[in-house]
């Protein structure tokens, strides 16, 4: 995702993991060199996933190298955009 | 002709911004423009006050005004210390202070929207807290980046300015533009709000006037969320103010137009973990 704005990776992101979630696979994504989520980053990816298909989506993700602070922060994001 | 700044206190302050800005629209050729601070002291501003600053010196540097500071301590703080004549003439976006604990201003561009918060937190990591996570901190002044130049159509008058309290350890920021301000740009979509309503409805979770795709109304609450759990937040912008913090938000009505928005708020450094290390692999739930 190096080299793009924010919204561009999160788009980028999306990209890759929608086509993903209509299999049976489960997603791992590799946190590892990324410091902040922002929300013109979750917003494209997370976001629109959630929108789509749904909070349970959710439950095919996990996440490696990833902060507690990030964790929080994404688990906030997730319960906010849900409600 | 003079403009004259003769006190910190921010309503009054903000108040002889937003007058200055109105005195004269049209371009100038040149004509000279004095501002004076007498009886201010450099180290009681904050950074409210050098935010609004810059951006009506910028107002008035596109009117082709020739803007001088006065050479008052204040005055000379901001030519010798926060180096303001490098911005104007020198069109330069940052420079580095000759005061280690003023990350000084940053003229916010769509260049380098995504650059300011990872400068901002290394800086502090390198000069002050070596071990601390300040992702919260990059984060905040991340959203605070996209937000001016998504929705505020500033055309380029924006800037942020940081100063750190050593002894309090306190990092406050003011994020200021000249641009439509947030409350005119909510009654697009709602036009029958007064402005203080309709600031309450700005910081609505999940509240976005789609300025671009990727918004979804979340980017002004994360900065309340990270940065409101002991200090608050004020939001200043056209005729109203709007007071934050991890209960309420209280918005009232001002007795003047802010010709924009001014995001302010501090953050207590010292309360944030160490880094540690990354967790292996979790899930959300």
């Amino acid at each position: 995702m190096q080299g793009r704005t924010f919204p561009d990776a999160g788009s980028a992101l999306f990209d890759i993991i929608n086509p993903v979630l209509d299999t049976n696979d489960n997603i791992i994504l590799d946190l590892d060199g990324v410091d902040i989520l922002p929300s013109m980053f979750l917003n494209p990816s997370i976001g629109r996933i959630i929108k789509e298909r749904g909070r349970n989506s959710m439950s095919r993700f996990s996440f490696r190298n990833i902060t507690r602070n990030q964790l929080a922060g994404l688990r906030t994001y997730v319960d906010k955009i849900c409600s | 002709m003079d403009l004259a700044f003769n006190t910190y206190k921010r309503e009054d302050w903000l108040r002889s911004i937003s007058e200055y800005s109105q005195i004269r629209q049209e371009p100038a050729n040149s004509e000279q423009l004095i501002f004076r601070f007498d009886n201010l002291v450099a180290s009681e501003l904050k950074p409210i006050h050098i935010a609004s600053l810059a951006c009506l010196i910028e107002h008035f540097s596109r009117l082709r005004y020739t803007v001088c500071l006065d050479r008052t301590e204040v005055g000379r703080y901001l030519f010798d210390s926060l180096k303001f004549r490098e911005y104007w003439a020198g069109k330069r976006t940052y420079t580095i202070a000759n005061d280690k604990s003023v990350l000084n201003l940053w003229h916010i561009t769509d260049n380098e929207k995504e650059l300011y918060g990872q400068y901002v937190k290394e800086y502090l990591q390198n000069h002050f807290w070596k071990k601390k996570d300040l992702t919260s901190v990059q984060s905040s002044i991340t959203e605070a980046c996209y937000n001016t130049l998504d929705h505020s159509n500033a055309e380029g008058n924006a800037f942020s300015f940081i100063k750190y309290d050593r002894d309090s350890h306190l990092l406050g920021n003011a994020v200021c533009d000249f641009g439509i301000g947030i409350a005119e740009s909510v009654k697009s979509v709602y036009p029958e709000l007064s402005d203080e309503d309709a600031l309450l409805k700005a910081i609505e979770v999940k509240f976005t006037i789609k300025s671009k795709s990727y918004n979804s109304g979340m980017g002004l609450d994360i900065i309340k969320s990270s940065v409101t759990d002991d200090k608050n937040m004020v939001i200043i912008s056209n005729r109203a103010f709007l007071i934050a913090d991890n209960q309420k938000e209280i918005s009232r009505p001002l007795e003047f137009s802010f010709p924009g928005t001014l995001l302010s708020y501090d953050i207590n450094l010292s309360k944030y973990d160490d880094d540690e290390e990354r967790l292996y692999e979790v899930s959300l739930f």
